[in-house]
């Protein structure tokens, strides 16, 4: 990408859905996916209201790349990302208020998910509008999916049902014709089997956000491409900023200098 | 008092920040793999925690009293983020000994969501604790349970991590998968304390 | 040199307030648009849940304002009920119930207003409980095994804490209707 200058905006697109996957490749935006993808509806509505707010925040930082001063950088982009927030919030609070009951604390918390800060700096800092556009999509996609993953499986599992609630969330928008999500638990329940709680329960979330990750690692080294990994602070937003990513044997090997400089 | 006391605990015990609400997750897999480090950021945790909530409870008063609640997330994240610069300075310049312990850790933090999430948690206890007429008190109380919990959890994962290092892992679990097992046996463990605050008939 | 630091501290500063404000204008814009919206909002589903909790009732007069009790009369202004909102923590923050009475005291049924639970455990009460509140005169207890006596309610399986939220609320209307009415619970 970085030889050519020209840019491809299928790449940029396309490249969040799979190969730099924010949650499941770049370790980014734990949080809210294991919060929230305690059921489909749930992480999916989690999963549009951020990538409304990434592209959007990507679109008007990249517009204003070559006006904010780079020391004021990071507040600048904090600025413009916690206003979308709140737009979106209240939106959302306006329209979908289902959403914003189960999502609680986690829709202002979309100001501190590490993906949207980190493609403002990652990228939409140092590239086009379109293509920060297109970047920003293609990484909301990209955690969208995560989430549905996540939240399918969590769903299934521990509370016995496919996208429950459903009605709540687009009802209002669309004719869903009485439909309000797929109910197995009875059916389980006259085969004398109940769904398994502790999916939908934290445990499960870390238990299958880990179980994902390894599938996904798989993947990845069939076709010889490296390991997802909090590789220190490179996933990290703030690498450049924070003094982290020094730390004495934490992600970098035994440095003595650099021991002496972190801690005098 | 006894309200006090609930409050530590939930925030400690049956609801951790961490392993039960989700928040603060990043630190928590990146930064515990030395007891040191996770004392040490932890520790800042608490320390941000508190200051920022002593700053922002009042504020939000002011926000209601001008109907200005909606303005609530961008003033909250600004105000942590100029808290925790200023402190850094304050710390670098006067109080060389507590930055070398904690100042390290400082910039991490502004954008940690469980420091915006205890901020935000704090002012919708008003509400929900109404009964229990929640104030500024009870919010320094739960923030500093929070951050609390939050190193209970960081402290004991700590520990746990150390003990995976030397523990023959499967190939496909390797890294991050294996460590968020983990996690999820310790989250486990901590569902043990649920309904402790209302057996103890403190709520 | 001096001057140059100072210059561009001035334009950080100014960059950065600009941007705030400018920001800030644009959320006041989008607040001025939905916050009536929002409003408008909870006023239709506080009016249908009250509407679902006595049929019968033509017109809701407020016991005192903005403090969520309501008198429910047909159309002759004969009394048919009261409706109530409270609310109590859960598992997962606030649980907001609205409970609706007959004038006689008993429960016609609830609705949950906010409900934020466990998806699978806290969030089976709309259907599990309101079928075991309703038509209950007296106070409410959460007990873990099958009901026995009046005013039992089996707590959701593994959802005690909600539960429990559920039936405070319950029972904190039931204060507000006897303080409403004068009436003694059933003992």
């Amino acid at each position: 990408m970085a030889e050519t200058k020209k840019i491809s905006y299928g790449h940029e697109l396309t490249k969040g859905i799979l190969k730099e996957n924010p949650v499941l490749r770049l370790v980014l935006g734990t949080c809210p996916t294991l919060a929230t993808s305690t059921s489909v509806v749930n992480g999916v509505g989690m999963g549009i209201a951020a990538t409304i707010v990434l592209v959007c925040s990507n679109i008007v930082i990249s517009a204003l790349r070559k006006v904010i001063p780079s020391k004021a950088r990071i507040p600048a982009y904090i600025v413009v990302i916690a206003s979308f927030v709140t737009m979106v919030q209240m939106l959302v609070k306006a329209f979908v208020p289902a959403l914003d009951k189960s999502l609680g604390v986690f829709l202002p918390l979309i100001v501190v998910n590490c993906i949207i800060l980190g493609r403002a700096e990652a990228f939409a800092g140092k590239n086009p509008v379109l293509a920060s556009a297109c970047d920003g999509l293609g990484m909301g996609i990209g955690f969208t999916a995560a989430l549905f993953c996540m939240g399918t499986v969590r769903e299934i599992l521990g509370a016995g049902t496919f996208l429950s609630g459903i009605d709540t969330m687009i009802g209002s928008f669309v004719d869903l014709k009485g439909f309000t999500g797929f109910d197995f638990s009875e059916g389980l329940a006259n085969i004398g089997l109940a769904p398994m709680t502790l999916f939908i329960l934290p445990a499960g979330g870390f238990f299958v956000f880990g179980m994902l990750m390894a599938l996904v690692n798989r993947l990845a080294e069939k076709k010889g491409k490296p390991k997802a990994a909090l590789e220190g602070c490179k996933g990290c937003p703030h690498a450049a900023a924070c003094a982290m990513c020094e730390l004495p044997g934490e992600q970098t090997p035994e440095d003595p200098e650099k021991k002496e400089a972190a801690t005098v | 008092m006894k309200f006090y006391l609930a409050l530590l605990i939930m925030g400690i015990l049956t609801q951790n920040f961490v392993l039960s609400k989700f928040l603060g997750i990043c630190p928590f897999l990146g930064v515990s793999k030395k007891l040191k480090t996770a004392v040490g950021m932890s520790a800042a945790v608490i320390f941000v925690m508190l200051l920022a909530t002593a700053v922002t409870f009042p504020l939000n008063s002011l926000l209601v009293k001008y109907d200005l609640e909606y303005l609530q997330t961008i003033v909250f994240i600004l105000v942590i983020a100029a808290l925790v610069q200023i402190v850094e300075i304050v710390l670098k310049k006067y109080v060389k000994s507590l930055y070398n312990a904690l100042g390290i850790y400082l910039p991490l933090i502004t954008t940690n969501c469980a420091v915006l999430g205890v901020v935000i948690l704090n002012i919708d206890n008003i509400a929900g604790y109404a009964a229990q007429n929640y104030g500024f008190g009870h919010a320094m109380v739960n923030s500093f349970a929070a951050g609390a919990g939050f190193m209970l959890a960081m402290v004991l994962f700590a520990g746990v991590r150390s003990r995976i290092e030397t523990a023959d892992v499967p190939k496909g679990l390797q890294g991050l998968p294996i460590t968020l097992v983990a996690a999820s046996i310790v989250s486990l463990s901590f569902l043990g304390f649920a309904g402790l605050v209302e057996g103890l008939g403190l709520i | 040199m001096k001057g140059k630091d100072v210059k561009q501290i001035l334009v950080t500063a100014i960059s950065l307030f600009l941007i705030c404000a400018v920001s800030a204008g644009l959320v006041a814009v989008v607040n001025g648009v939905t916050a009536p919206a929002i409003k408008q909002m909870e006023a239709e589903t506080e009016k249908e849940a009250k509407q679902m909790l006595l049929p019968a009732a033509e017109d809701f007069e407020e016991l005192a304002p903005a403090e969520r009790k309501w008198v429910g009369k047909d159309k002759d202004g004969n009394v048919v009920g009261y409706v109530f909102v409270t609310a109590a923590n859960g598992y997962n923050g606030k649980v907001e119930v609205m409970t609706g009475f007959t004038p006689e005291g008993a429960v016609t049924g609830i609705e949950f207003l906010t409900l934020n639970e466990t998806p699978g455990l806290g969030m089976k009460a709309p259907k599990v409980l309101p079928e075991q509140i309703k038509n209950q005169t007296g106070e409410l207890t959460v007990v873990k095994t099958a009901p026995e006596n009046e005013g039992d309610v089996q707590a959701i399986t593994s959802a005690t804490i909600t539960s429990k939220a559920v039936v405070k609320a319950v029972n904190d209307a039931r204060a507000l209707f006897e303080a409403a009415t004068g009436k003694e619970a059933a003992k």
